[in-house]
């Protein structure tokens, strides 16, 4: 592993809960650097894609990740996702 | 207390009797119910209806209480001798009464018919058309400025034109006579005496014919009907204003109740007289009038006559009229071709200035582009005044068929119209309309647009909703039509109030009148030019020899060979469907053993390309309110009923969530397909069915879809969808209200005909989830669900929903990247490890 993987891995994971261009509900689960961190935290109620932003773990539709993804979440990376 | 007559509304339909006693200020207001106007309707007059003491919507308004003794009626109390009634926050008449109580009205802004229509249609009077955004001098400048506004109509019909009441003035002088059966079917009966009756040629109505009809049918004078009866046949002649109809309603009802007269020649050109008439009262001086059988040369030469004498006739030369020769969108190659080449003969007349490609939009223009391509080819070669018209856009069911038209405009630079263009004037139909209409003074193609017509058959439901502010932002020259005055109770005063509910300025009605009046200059100077290439036009000797030269010419273009309408015969479909172990049921009134008791839910919407408008997360709350319902119905106690066989689209979705119950032993449900066609495609797979209900006419689809669920006593559901799920929408809606029978639900969310309509319906009847969706039902019908989900807890519809969203997974993909951001929550390294 690399360091800057080993850098990424100790980033904390976001959960971010997301309207698409349909206003359908959806969740992202993210990891992002401090800094992009901060720019997600101050782009609420705007458009953004955060692609450009954060590493996407997983996304879905829906505010909360179905069974599958929560528990592969807890297998892979020990995390509990919000139900 | 004195009585004063108020009209409600521009035709004078539901006239309002103001009954004002001053000594107690007491204003009672009762609405005339001869033409019948609809509950729906009542209760949003009562709703809206409000006095004032002065035209200021800030002032506060008397009390409002309704009385039921007789007539039910609204009273206001205490009400000054001068004093304004109100419809919802625009001042509707003026009043002054004296001391007797005889009101004098002054401003007085009677309803048009898109107002009384949506009044009697949308739940709760939700969509009232007002302009809050006017001042009240602003607004009466406005009108006074659109009721002169339109002085055309470019796009009508020749049966539609004339009003009922004009085409029964017109049967009358002439000693009609009318067929008994269509009588009947107002409820009419046959109490005629044998010397008042007659045998006449039948008039054939192609859209609903079975075969083998007699030639000649049982008439009666029309004299023979009492005022009652007549009224009764002049009501049904035009399409209701107390609300909104479907396109079947108008071609099934009112078209086919008109037929007798309009297509009946020796009527024809008083016809056209008293249309000439009718229009010059509403200030409209020129119409061109779609015709389909112009190409009869008795019609042929009825409808020129007309027009020469017209254009001697001091009261109606100011009115120039004009034809288009219409061709049915839905005529097979051969009668398209056979009808086109005639169109070359009968365009030599100077008063034929085009072809309209007309009739119901439910096929794609791209069935016809061929045989139009060379037409426009000969166009283009011998006829390059000449306009094609073609019906596009006037739903939403093709979405490409408003650009397939441009293009062939594009390739061969002919005059061309759209008519409608309601829908499709996406950003490359905008594009492709610039750059064809690149000289502004000289423009290629130009929109007809027809609010009237198009909120009446219930293709859209407010006026705002049209492409007017798209057009006039990017200049793209348009007019505005009737697409049939009479039939659609239309003035030109009403369609100019229209513009008005649409959002127009003084400047949009200037830009509208320069579009008209450049077109109109065109096509006048068009039909100078043919006549001076025309030998002795103008004289008797010269008129008669051009159209016995046409006559000659028309019947010498070869026949299309008859079109046979194949039909899979029930004995065949019972046997193609047993094959695929689907149950064929002949009479939808006598249901199968396995349906019998049973209660249906009916699942209608999005298929095809309405399906693919729907984004895929929109797409999965309906898969995933579908397949709770599966799991939360109980298969002995419900069955399915697709509104189409196919599957695809919300169809699909139910069926998945079907197989899943039964792959995992919770049951079997039935599911009823309707087939629409009259051909079975027996290549086709309808494992998915295990019963099918044929409808007699492809065009009916709404109503019978709707027929069978009520006369079930069923629940209905709408998500997404296009032209189809409207129509039936709104059919189910005042169906079930009207038998008080089935449920209706509507969702409100993905893009399409279900949200469109949600916006004007009363919440209870709306789910955006399927969470709300299976709360609505089981408070309504806990009967149909398995019995460990009668009583379910807001824990139990959480475990259902992510149950269902479980199964769904990602089947219509994962979001896009680019998302709103609500919330971002952490969720630390800490957490590892945690249970």
């Amino acid at each position: 592993m690399s360091r800057a993987d080993k850098v990424k891995e100790t980033l904390p994971v976001q959960f971010l809960t997301t309207q698409d261009e349909s206003g359908c509900a959806c969740y992202f689960v993210v990891r992002a650097t401090p800094s992009a961190l901060t720019k997600l935290r101050a782009a609420k109620g705007k458009q953004l894609d955060i692609a450009e932003h954060a590493e996407i773990l997983a996304s879905g539709y829906g505010h909360t990740p179905t069974s599958d993804v929560r528990k592969e979440f807890k297998r892979k990376y020990g995390l509990v996702l919000p139900e | 207390m004195a009585k004063t007559v108020c009209n409600l509304d521009y035709n004078k339909l539901f006239p309002l009797t103001l009954d004002y006693d001053p000594a107690s200020q007491t204003l009672k207001v009762y609405v005339d119910r001869s033409a019948n106007p609809g509950v729906r309707m009542l209760g949003a007059l009562n709703q809206l209806m409000a006095c004032r003491p002065d035209s200021s919507i800030l002032s506060a308004p008397f009390t409002k209480t309704f009385e039921k003794n007789g007539d039910d009626h609204m009273v206001f109390h205490p009400v000054p001798p001068e004093f304004t009634l109100f419809m919802d926050q625009e001042p509707f008449a003026k009043c002054i009464s004296d001391k007797a109580g005889n009101l004098t009205i002054s401003e007085h802004r009677p309803l048009n018919a898109d107002q009384t229509r949506t009044m009697g249609t949308h739940h709760n009077s939700k969509t009232w058309l007002s302009r809050t955004d006017l001042s009240f001098e602003e607004y009466d400048d406005l009108r006074a400025l659109a009721k002169s506004a339109i002085t055309t109509d470019f796009h009508t019909h020749s049966s539609g034109q004339i009003s009922a009441k004009g085409l029964l003035k017109v049967a009358e002088a002439h000693d009609a006579y009318y067929p008994i059966h269509l009588l009947k079917e107002l409820g009419i009966k046959d109490h005629f005496d044998d010397s008042v009756k007659r045998l006449e040629p039948r008039i054939k109505f192609p859209p609903l014919e079975p075969q083998n009809l007699p030639d000649e049918v049982e008439c009666v004078s029309l004299k023979a009907l009492s005022p009652e009866e007549r009224r009764t046949l002049e009501l049904h002649m035009s399409l209701r204003t107390d609300r909104q109809s479907s396109y079947t309603d108008a071609e099934n009802k009112a078209y086919c109740l008109r037929y007798p007269f309009t297509k009946n020649t020796e009527l024809l050109k008083d016809s056209l007289k008293e249309m000439a008439r009718e229009c010059l009262e509403s200030g409209i001086t020129y119409a061109e009038i779609s015709f389909v059988g112009l190409d009869n040369p008795i019609i042929f030469r009825k409808a020129h006559e007309a027009i020469w004498e017209m254009e001697h006739d001091p009261e109606l030369k100011a009115f120039s009229l004009r034809f288009k020769h219409g061709i049915p969108r839905t005529f097979t190659q051969q009668q398209f071709k056979e009808s086109l080449e005639k169109a070359k003969v009968i365009a030599q007349s100077p008063y034929v200035t085009g072809i309209d490609v007309l009739g119901y939009e439910i096929n794609k223009t791209n069935a016809f582009t061929n045989a139009l391509d060379e037409f426009a080819i000969w166009m283009k070669g011998h006829a390059s005044g000449l306009t094609l018209c073609v019906h596009a856009g006037e739903n939403d069911k093709n979405p490409e068929n408003v650009k397939d038209v441009l293009r062939l405009v594009e390739k061969h630079g002919i005059y061309a119209r759209i008519g409608h263009g309601l829908y499709g004037l996406d950003d490359e139909a905008i594009e492709l309309m610039k750059r064809l209409n690149d000289d502004p003074e000289n423009p290629k193609v130009h929109i007809e647009s027809n609010p009237g017509s198009n909120i009446a058959l219930n293709n859209i439901d407010h006026v705002r909703n049209m492409p007017f502010r798209r057009m006039l932002d990017n200049g793209i020259p348009f007019i505005v039509s009737s697409d049939s005055l009479g039939l659609y109770q239309l003035s030109a005063e009403q369609l100019g109030v229209s513009l008005i509910h649409a959002g127009f300025t003084k400047d949009d009605l200037h830009i509208l009148r320069q579009h008209q009046d450049r077109l109109l200059k065109r096509q006048l100077a068009y039909a100078e030019k043919a006549k001076q290439g025309i030998e002795d036009w103008g004289t008797e000797k010269g008129n008669e020899a051009f159209i016995s030269k046409i006559e000659d010419e028309i019947y010498q273009v070869p026949k299309a060979a008859p079109h046979t309408h194949h039909r899979t015969s029930d004995s065949e479909l019972d046997a193609s469907l047993a094959a695929q172990n689907v149950e064929f049921i002949r009479n939808p009134k006598k249901l199968p053993e396995a349906l019998k008791e049973k209660h249906p839910i009916t699942i209608v919407g999005a298929s095809g390309s309405s399906w693919k408008r729907i984004s895929p997360g929109h797409q999965r709350d309906i898969a995933i309110a579908y397949d709770m319902l599966a799991h939360a119905v109980d298969p002995e106690k419900t069955y399915f009923v697709q509104g189409r066989h196919k599957a695809e689209g919300v169809n699909d979705a139910i069926n998945t969530a079907m197989r899943e119950v039964e792959r995992t032993d919770l049951g079997k449900f039935s599911s009823v397909g309707i087939l629409t066609d009259p051909k079975l495609d027996s290549s086709t797979d309808y494992s998915h069915l295990t019963h099918m209900v044929r409808i007699k006419n492809q065009l009916d689809v709404a109503d019978e879809i709707v027929n069978f669920t009520v006369e079930h006593g069923g629940t209905l559901i709408a998500a997404g969808g296009a032209a189809y799920t409207r129509d039936i929408i709104l059919k189910a809606d005042r169906r079930m209200e009207k038998h008080n029978r089935g449920t209706l639900y509507v969702m409100d969310g993905p893009v399409g005909a279900s949200t469109e309509k949600a916006r004007y319906m009363d919440d209870s009847y709306l789910f955006t989830d399927g969470k709300k969706l299976i709360q609505q039902l089981i408070d309504k019908k806990p009967e149909l669900f398995r019995d460990e989900f009668k009583n379910l807890d807001d824990a139990g519809l959480r475990k259902l929903y992510n149950d269902a969203a479980n199964r769904v997974g990602d089947r219509y993909g994962l979001p896009s990247t680019k998302q709103t951001i609500e919330d971002v929550q952490s969720i630390p390294p800490h957490e590892r490890g945690k249970s």
